[in-house]
C-alpha cells in the first residue's frame, strides 16, 4: 500500500497537530506542577502555624477510626 | 515552571521526536499501510498501564504492610493515570481495529479482558470517591487493588494463550517488525512513561496538599472545640 | 490442649452458621427475595426474548446464569446485613476462636443461599421456559456448584467492604460484576455445553472456573485479615 503525495502531506498535518497538542500540554502540566508545590508549600505554612500546639489526640467523635491494629470497626 | 521541576523540561523534545518518529520517519506497514502508525502511542500506553497498575498494587500492599497513608496517595495516583491510559489504549485499538480488521470492536480476549481492566479500576475510582474516613478508604481500597490486579497478568498473557486475533509484537523469538518501527516503538515507550511521570508527580503533590488540608481541618475544628471549653 | 482449641474454633464456624440459617428461616428476608427476583427475572426474560422453543435454546444457559447472578448479588450483598446494627460484628470478633471463621462460615452461608437458589430455581426455568432436559445431572450440578462458589468467595469479601462504604449497595455491583465476567463466561459455557443435544464436554470450562474459585477463595481469605482491622 503506498501514499498518495496529498496524503503524506496529511502525515504531516499530523505531525504537527501533535507536536502543538504536546505544547499545550506541556504548559499545562509545569503550570500544574507549579500550583501544586505553591499550595503544598502553603499548607506546610499553615500546619507549622498549627503545629505550634500539639497536635491533640482526636476524640473518636472527630476521626471515628484510628490507625493501626484494633479489633472492631465503626 | 519553576527551577526545581527543571526534570520536566525535556518533556517537550522527547516528546516532538517521539511524534516525529512516528508520523514521519517510520515506514508504512506492508499491509496495513499508514494506519499502523497508531501502534505506537498505543503499545506505548499499554506499556504505562502495565507500569501503573504495578506500581498500584506495590504500593497497595506496602500500604496494607506499613500503614502509611503517603502509600495510599502513590496507589490512588497511579490508579487514576492508569485508568485514563487504559482509556487511550482501548481508543486507539478501537481505531487501529476499524482500519485492520473492518470492525470497531469484537469480543477477543485481549479486547474483553482490557475492557474488564477498565472497568473494575473505574468501580475501584469509585470506591475511593465514595469512602470518607481516609484510613478506611485506603484499607478498602488497597484490597480492591489487589483483588483488581488478577487482570493484570491474564490480560497480558491473553493473546499467548488462546488464539487472539490481536497482534502480538514482543515474543519469545524477538521482536516482529522493521528496525525503525522498534526505534519508534521504544522511543513513544520512553515519551509516554515520562508523560505518566510527570501526572504522577501532579497528582501526587495535589493528594498530599489535600491529606494536609483535612489535617488543618481536623485540628482547626479541635482548636476551636477547646475553645468553647 | 490443642484439640480442645481446635474443637472450639470449628465449633465458632458451627455457630455462625447455625445462627445464620436460624435467622434467615425465622425471617426469610434472604431467600424469599432472592427466589422472588429469580421468578421475576424469568417472567422478564420470557416477555422480553418470547417463549418459542428452539429461539430460547440459543440463548438458555445465558438467561439461567444472568439470573442467578443478579439475584446473588441481591443475596451476597445482604451477607453482613445481620451484623451491622449494634455492632454484632464485634461480639463476633471478640468470640473465642478465629476471626477466619467467621468469613468461612459467612462464605457457607451466602453459598448455601446460592446453591439453594439455583437447585430451586433451575426447575422452573426449564419448566416455565419450555425446555426440555437432556442434560447429566453430575455435570449440571458441578456446574451450579463451581458457579455458586466463585460467586461467594469474592462476594462476601466486597459485601463486607460496601456495607462499611456510604451508597454501599450502588457500589457492590459496579466492583462484583466484572470480577465475576470469568465465572459467568466459563459457567454459561459448561451449561451450554452440558444442555446441548448431543452433550458437548462442558470438563475443559468446569476445569476453568475452578481455577477462578481456587484464586478469589485463597485471596480473600488472605485479605480478610486486613479488612477486620478498621
Amino acid at each position: 500500500m503506498t501514499m498518495s503525495a496529498v496524503e503524506r502531506m496529511y502525515l504531516l498535518f499530523l505531525f504537527l497537530a501533535y507536536a502543538a497538542l504536546m505544547v499545550v500540554m506541556f504548559g499545562f502540566m509545569g503550570r500544574m506542577l507549579r500550583k501544586g508545590r505553591d499550595l503544598e508549600r502553603e499548607v506546610e505554612r499553615l500546619q507549622a502555624e498549627l503545629g505550634e500546639r500539639a497536635a491533640p489526640k482526636a476524640p473518636p467523635a472527630v476521626t471515628p477510626t484510628v490507625p493501626g491494629r484494633e479489633v472492631g470497626h465503626s | 515552571m519553576t527551577k526545581r521541576d527543571w526534570w520536566m523540561w525535556p518533556f517537550l523534545p522527547v516528546m516532538w521526536i517521539a511524534c516525529y518518529l512516528n508520523f514521519l520517519w517510520s515506514p508504512d506497514d506492508a499491509q496495513l499501510g499508514p494506519s499502523q502508525r497508531i501502534f505506537y502511542f498505543h503499545m506505548g500506553a499499554a506499556t504505562v498501564v502495565l507500569v501503573a497498575y504495578t506500581i498500584t498494587l506495590v504500593s497497595s500492599i506496602a500500604y496494607l504492610v506499613t500503614r502509611r497513608l503517603s502509600w495510599d496517595r502513590w496507589a490512588a495516583a497511579s490508579a487514576e493515570i492508569g485508568t485514563v491510559f487504559t482509556a487511550m489504549v482501548l481508543v486507539s485499538g478501537i481505531l487501529w481495529g476499524r482500519a485492520a480488521w473492518g470492525v470497531w470492536w469484537t469480543w477477543d480476549p485481549r479486547l474483553t479482558t482490557t475492557v474488564i481492566l477498565w472497568v473494575i479500576f473505574a468501580g475501584y475510582l469509585l470506591l475511593r470517591e465514595w469512602s470518607d474516613n481516609p484510613e478506611r478508604r485506603a484499607l478498602y481500597s488497597a484490597v480492591v487493588a489487589i483483588l483488581a490486579y488478577v487482570d493484570v497478568p491474564i490480560d497480558y498473557m491473553a493473546v499467548r494463550w488462546w488464539n487472539s486475533i490481536h497482534p502480538v509484537v514482543i515474543t519469545s523469538q524477538g521482536i516482529a517488525m522493521a528496525p525503525r518501527m522498534i526505534v519508534a516503538m521504544f522511543v513513544s515507550m520512553a515519551a509516554l512513561l515520562y508523560l505518566f511521570a510527570i501526572w504522577m508527580a501532579i497528582r501526587l503533590r495535589l493528594l498530599r496538599a489535600e491529606a494536609g488540608l483535612a489535617d488543618i481541618k481536623n485540628r482547626l475544628f479541635l482548636a476551636m472545640q477547646e475553645l468553647e471549653g | 490442649m490443642a484439640q480442645q482449641g481446635r474443637h472450639r474454633f470449628i465449633r465458632k464456624f458451627w455457630v455462625i452458621v447455625g445462627k445464620d440459617l436460624l435467622l434467615e428461616l425465622r425471617t426469610k428476608d434472604t431467600w424469599v427475595g432472592m427466589l422472588a427476583f429469580v421468578v421475576m427475572v424469568i417472567f422478564l426474560f420470557a416477555f422480553a426474548f418470547g417463549t418459542d422453543r428452539s429461539q430460547v435454546r440459543q440463548t438458555f444457559s445465558g438467561i439461567l446464569w444472568l439470573a442467578f447472578l443478579f439475584a446473588g448479588i441481591l443475596g451476597v450483598g445482604r451477607t453482613y446485613h445481620h451484623e451491622m446494627p449494634e455492632e454484632a460484628l464485634v461480639g463476633l470478633m471478640l468470640a473465642p476462636g478465629e476471626r477466619t471463621w467467621i468469613v468461612v462460615a459467612k462464605m457457607s452461608v451466602a453459598f448455601c443461599f446460592m446453591f439453594g437458589l439455583e437447585l430451586v430455581a433451575s426447575p422452573l426455568f426449564f419448566i416455565l421456559l419450555n425446555q426440555p432436559w437432556t442434560g447429566r445431572w453430575a455435570a449440571y450440578l458441578a456446574a451450579l456448584a463451581l458457579g455458586a462458589w466463585g460467586f461467594v468467595g469474592v462476594g462476601t469479601l466486597l459485601s463486607a467492604l460496601a456495607a462499611n462504604v456510604r451508597s454501599g449497595e450502588a457500589l457492590l455491583p459496579l466492583l462484583l460484576v466484572p470480577l465475576e465476567i470469568p465465572v459467568l463466561i466459563t459457567a454459561v459455557e459448561a451449561t451450554r455445553a452440558i444442555l446441548a443435544t448431543p452433550p458437548g464436554n462442558p470438563w475443559g470450562w468446569l476445569e476453568g472456573l475452578l481455577a477462578y474459585d481456587v484464586i478469589f477463595l485463597a485471596l480473600p481469605l488472605v485479605l480478610y485479615d486486613y479488612l477486620w482491622e478498621v
